[in-house]
């Protein structure tokens, strides 16, 4: 066990269409204290993976350092780091039963076959695998495979333990109870984990720690609920799906806004406020600022489209997304008016770069399947 | 795979016929003495070719030896340089690649009529002209881009993802390719060394101007008689080749399931 | 082991003028003795084509083992043609190497003259062989001479080969005595008689054996090398195998591409008459089963050509004195006899008749010569020698102009 440290990593791959080099990570610098679980989140691409291999070894930066308990470890061959990595898919070694992949580490060390077989044991029965010792990858389903995958990843007894995605090539109820079974697995052997993924809502979830990376360039860390309730701009705010934005003004210590106006502690100025799915109510109201586009159902609550008579300068987004509860369902076309707390309204400077979300972002719609 | 097609016995059939119907009419050729249009069998039999290929100036014994050694040399020594240059090719990226993977081709384009004299004066100035070393060398021009290609898809197809991974779990650059790699690409290199094997056996050209016929393998052999029309004879060595061939073939095919399954080599028995 | 076996050239090479300058014959036993001794326990390398199973064993079963027996000398046999053995030589030669593997080579016509003219042969040699002196008519023609060009002692008579026709008799009665009969022959048989298309060896010999059997081989021999003027001069009998031509297999719009193909074709019975510069190929095949019993080997009244196959001992063989002694082993009346039985090869002697003791001769008169052949005597009477080497490629250039087409 051992806390992380990257300080101003920087890493670029030549193009192949572009002549000029692709940077994929700029100046990420972060901390994983020891035993604690630091979350990735960012969008799919290869930022992320470049980051968890240049972690245990397999790329080298161009700038920066890693660090292991203060210790530079980037002069430490991969084989030697005591970081592991585990792969999106598993990546068991097809040719050895699970018992014989578990054991992989600890033969390439040299132990004896008696403490291979011992820890082999162990492992299969910390990941509840014990009946699959004999079974060779190919026989065993996808959500056996990641536990083989994460014993033997901790049989090596790793300083650092490195998840790249790990469940998201499994089906969302198989990954639900893998990722409850993974956050159990960490606390109870407590080794520094710094995982990536894609999916917010994982990330919340998971994480001790959170960060956010977009394009390259970590955009904020934190604790997930401050992350989350305040993202220190509309791109950080975009990793939740938040997408409802619209024109503030704040004057003598008055915000006003079109959901009414409120005490702000803001110089004066225009803002882009900004609300989240959950932080707006709709009632049905033939004068109302906005029309119901579309409602998808979603479970507990259900989603609404919303055309607001009013936009954001500059925006381009013209779309409101409201989370409501099931009762009183709305049709759509139907004339609503828009309520919120104007107090709960985030401010961001008025020029805020602020682009209509991509698809391969997390939106509500696919996380709460 | 267990899967059963209406089809699959016909497509049996179709392929029994097409594999096993050559081999016998070999046979038959092989103890035929006249076999006049249109009869459906020879007129004449005799055995005589199959007891002078026992006989001592059909040299059999030096002969499969030599073809043997020299094609399973070539094999080994294709495989090795193979291997690395595959590996390459199929995982890294670099500028000139595409170049290099269509000359790593060029020696099956080249018909070996066009470098063998001059191959033969450099290595005469070497030294090694007339030697087996020299014919092994020289085999291993129209050898390699088999090899090469053959094992580039094969890496291709596994990826580096699980060399990755063992490193991380500790494995040296060498362990890493031993116990991982190496189980893997097994059935590939055996498939390309059947292929090796029978191209190296088959060389005639390079064989006879870098060996200077001192080095004499079953085309050397063969060849003259076909020429010849010693169809019987020709019929003879020509079984003695494919069965040479084939049991390699096999011999290979085992060797790559014994390292694919390292049970034996692994921790548990 | 490189410069040893130089040196054993060099001297050897020495010892061979010194022998052939040598003015008193006696020497020659004592000096015969020191090569005798040079070449014990050594390793001779005879390089030839190994295409025939039967020159192939002779070779393994008759000529190693005494070869072992009473020099102590092992023979190893390779299979390689003229044309690879001379391409060998030059490239040797290019190289400077002064230690070939080749020590005896199997050679003849138009070969002997390249490798003559690029001065790939050690020699002369002939006369430091005692079995040489002793039983070959050196001023023989066709000892003498090879397609044309003087041996001068450069290589050694191996054997002779004539062109023999063979036929069935059950199928065509009446053997063709020269080129009208076989016309006659191909229109009471259409379809089944054809020659192999030149330049194969067989099918260029057929066609020069019509050619001295039209024109006659004196009109020719005296002209020069020179395509308009033999193309002239031989113009009769192309106009012949022009005519000929409809009655042939295929229509003659297609040859047979090798002697091989002619005789499976025979075997099979797609032919009733082929040909073949071994003169006795029949009884041996006959005696395989392959070709019927009644298969019968004729040659034209006029004769068919004929030609003689020499040993020759390349300029940088390693091994010069054992290839001397392999020479001269082959000119003993004992192996020339062995290789004429046809059951072994069939191959005609080259030794002087008048020159063997009577227990030599019986040696040759022992032989059986098997069914469906043609005496000897007989047969070496219609000898036609070789027309010059370098007439070959320009007949076979006329008769691709003017008959194949």
């Amino acid at each position: 066990m051992a806390n992380l440290e990257l300080r101003n990593i920087s890493k670029s791959f030549s193009s192949k269409r572009r002549n000029a080099p692709e940077t994929v990570l700029s100046h990420v610098s972060l901390a994983v204290p020891d035993g604690k679980i630091f979350c990735l989140l960012g969008p799919s691409g290869i930022g992320k993976s470049t980051l968890l291999k240049i972690v245990c070894g397999l790329l080298v930066p161009e700038e920066g350092d890693v660090l292991f308990d203060g210790e530079s470890v980037l002069r430490v061959p991969v084989e030697r780091r005591g970081a592991v990595l585990v792969f999106q898919d598993a990546s068991l070694f097809p040719h050895l039963t699970v018992e014989e992949n578990i054991a992989f580490g600890l033969k390439m060390r040299g132990a004896s076959r008696g403490e291979q077989r011992q820890v082999a044991a162990e492992m299969l029965s910390l990941v509840e695998m014990e009946e699959c010792a004999r079974k060779l990858p190919g026989e065993i389903s996808g959500g056996q495979k990641q536990r083989v995958a994460l014993a033997r990843a901790l049989a090596v007894r790793p300083r650092i333990l490195l998840l790249d995605e790990p469940f998201s090539s499994l089906d969302a109820r198989l990954r639900r109870s893998m990722r409850a079974f993974m956050r159990a697995l960490q606390r109870k052997t407590g080794i520094t984990t710094l995982l990536v993924t894609h999916d917010w809502e994982e990330a919340l979830q998971d994480s001790d720690i959170l960060g956010l990376l977009f394009d390259g360039k970590l955009l904020q860390t934190g604790a997930p609920e401050d992350v989350f309730s305040n993202p220190v701009s509309p791109r950080a705010a975009d990793f939740f799906g938040v997408r409802n934005y619209f024109d503030v003004e704040v004057r003598d210590g008055t915000l006003s806004s079109p959901f009414g106006s409120a005490p702000a502690d803001a110089p004066d100025g225009r803002y882009l406020g900004m609300l989240r799915p959950d932080q707006i109510a709709l009632l049905p109201d033939a004068g109302g600022a906005g029309s119901v586009l579309s409602a998808e159902y979603g479970g507990e609550r259900i989603f609404y489209d919303i055309v607001p008579s009013f936009s954001a300068n500059g925006c381009g987004w013209s779309r409101f997304r409201v989370a409501a509860s099931l009762e009183g369902r709305l049709r759509e076309g139907e004339k609503v008016s828009m309520s919120a707390r104007c107090d709960t309204i985030r401010l961001f400077p008025a020029e805020s770069d602020r682009r209509e979300p991509r698809e391969t972002e997390s939106s509500y719609e696919q996380d709460l399947q | 795979m267990k899967t059963r097609s209406p089809f699959a016995p016909l497509l049996l059939f179709a392929f029994l016929t097409l594999l096993l119907l050559p081999v016998l009419v070999l046979l038959i050729w092989s103890v035929a003495r006249s076999w006049p249009w249109p009869s459906l069998l020879p007129a004449a039999y005799s055995a005589a070719e199959w007891k002078s290929l026992f006989s001592a100036s059909s040299r059999l014994v030096p002969v499969l030896l030599q073809s043997v050694l020299l094609a399973g040399g070539v094999t080994l020594l294709s495989l090795a340089a193979s291997v690395p240059a595959a590996k390459a090719l199929g995982l890294l990226s670099f500028p000139g690649k595409s170049v290099v993977e269509m000359l790593v081709l060029a020696p099956v384009i080249v018909p070996p009529l066009s470098y063998a004299p001059g191959m033969h004066l450099l290595f005469l100035r070497l030294g090694i002209a007339d030697s087996f070393a020299g014919v092994l060398l020289a085999h291993l021009v129209p050898c390699l881009p088999y090899g090469i290609r053959i094992l580039t898809n094969v890496f291709r197809a596994l990826g580096d993802r699980l060399e990755m991974q063992a490193r991380v779990l500790g494995a040296s650059p060498a362990q890493a390719f031993l116990h991982v790699t190496l189980p893997l690409i097994a059935p590939g290199m055996a498939s390309a060394g059947g292929l090796l094997f029978i191209v190296s056996l088959s060389q005639y050209l390079l064989t006879f101007f870098l060996g200077g016929g001192r080095i004499v393998t079953l085309s050397m052999v063969l060849l003259p008689l076909v020429k010849d029309g010693e169809r019987a004879a020709a019929a003879v060595w020509s079984t003695l080749f494919i069965a040479v061939s084939l049991l390699f073939c096999l011999l290979m095919e085992r060797a790559a399931k014994r390292c694919a399954s390292s049970r034996d080599t692994f921790f548990l028995s | 082991m490189t410069f040893r076996s130089t040196i054993r050239t060099k001297c050897c090479m020495l010892l061979i003028f010194a022998l052939f300058f040598a003015a008193a014959p006696r020497l020659f036993a004592s000096d015969w003795g020191a090569v005798l001794d040079a070449s014990r326990g050594t390793i001779v390398n005879f390089y030839g084509w190994g295409g025939d199973p039967n020159v192939n064993a002779w070779l393994d079963t008759f000529v190693a083992p005494r070869l072992k027996e009473r020099y102590g000398i092992v023979l190893n046999r390779v299979g390689m043609g003229i044309g690879e053995v001379l391409n060998k030589l030059l490239s040797e030669k290019a190289a400077e190497k002064t230690d070939g593997v080749i020590d005896v080579v199997w050679i003849n016509g138009e070969n002997f003259f390249a490798a003559r003219r690029n001065d790939l042969l050690f020699g002369p040699f002939t006369q430091a062989l005692p079995n040489f002196r002793e039983f070959v008519d050196a001023a023989a023609g066709d000892v003498a001479f090879d397609f044309g060009f003087p041996t001068e002692g450069y290589e050694s008579p191996y054997g002779k080969a004539q062109l023999v026709f063979f036929r069935d008799t059950e199928r065509l009665k009446e053997a063709p005595g020269g080129h009208e009969e076989l016309l006659e022959a191909a229109k009471k048989h259409p379809g089944t008689i054809t020659y192999p298309a030149p330049p194969d060896f067989t099918g260029s010999a057929f066609v020069r054996t019509v050619v001295c059997d039209i024109v006659g081989r004196e009109a020719l021999v005296s002209l020069p090398a020179d395509k308009e003027a033999l193309r002239k001069a031989v113009a009769p009998a192309m106009e012949f195998l022009v005519a000929l031509k409809p009655y042939l297999w295929m229509r003659g719009e297609s040859y047979p591409a090798s002697s091989s193909q002619i005789k499976n074709m025979f075997a099979d019975g797609e032919i009733v008459l082929g040909m073949s510069y071994t003169p006795f190929l029949a009884p041996g095949r006959i005696a395989a089963g392959e070709f019927p019993e009644s298969t019968e080997s004729f040659v034209f009244e006029k004769g068919t050509v004929g030609n003689t196959h020499f040993l020759a001992i390349p300029f940088n063989a390693s091994n010069a004195s054992g290839a001397m002694v392999v020479i001269n082993e082959i000119l003993t009346p004992e192996a020339q006899a062995s290789k004429y039985d046809p059951a072994v090869w069939g191959d005609l002697p080259v030794l002087e008749y008048a020159r063997l003791s009577s227990e030599e001769r019986a040696l040759f008169e022992s032989v059986d010569t098997g069914k469906g052949t043609v005496p000897l005597d007989f047969m070496l009477r219609r000898r036609v020698p070789e027309l010059p080497a370098n007439f070959i490629p320009i007949l076979d250039e006329i008769w691709r102009e003017t008959v194949l087409k």
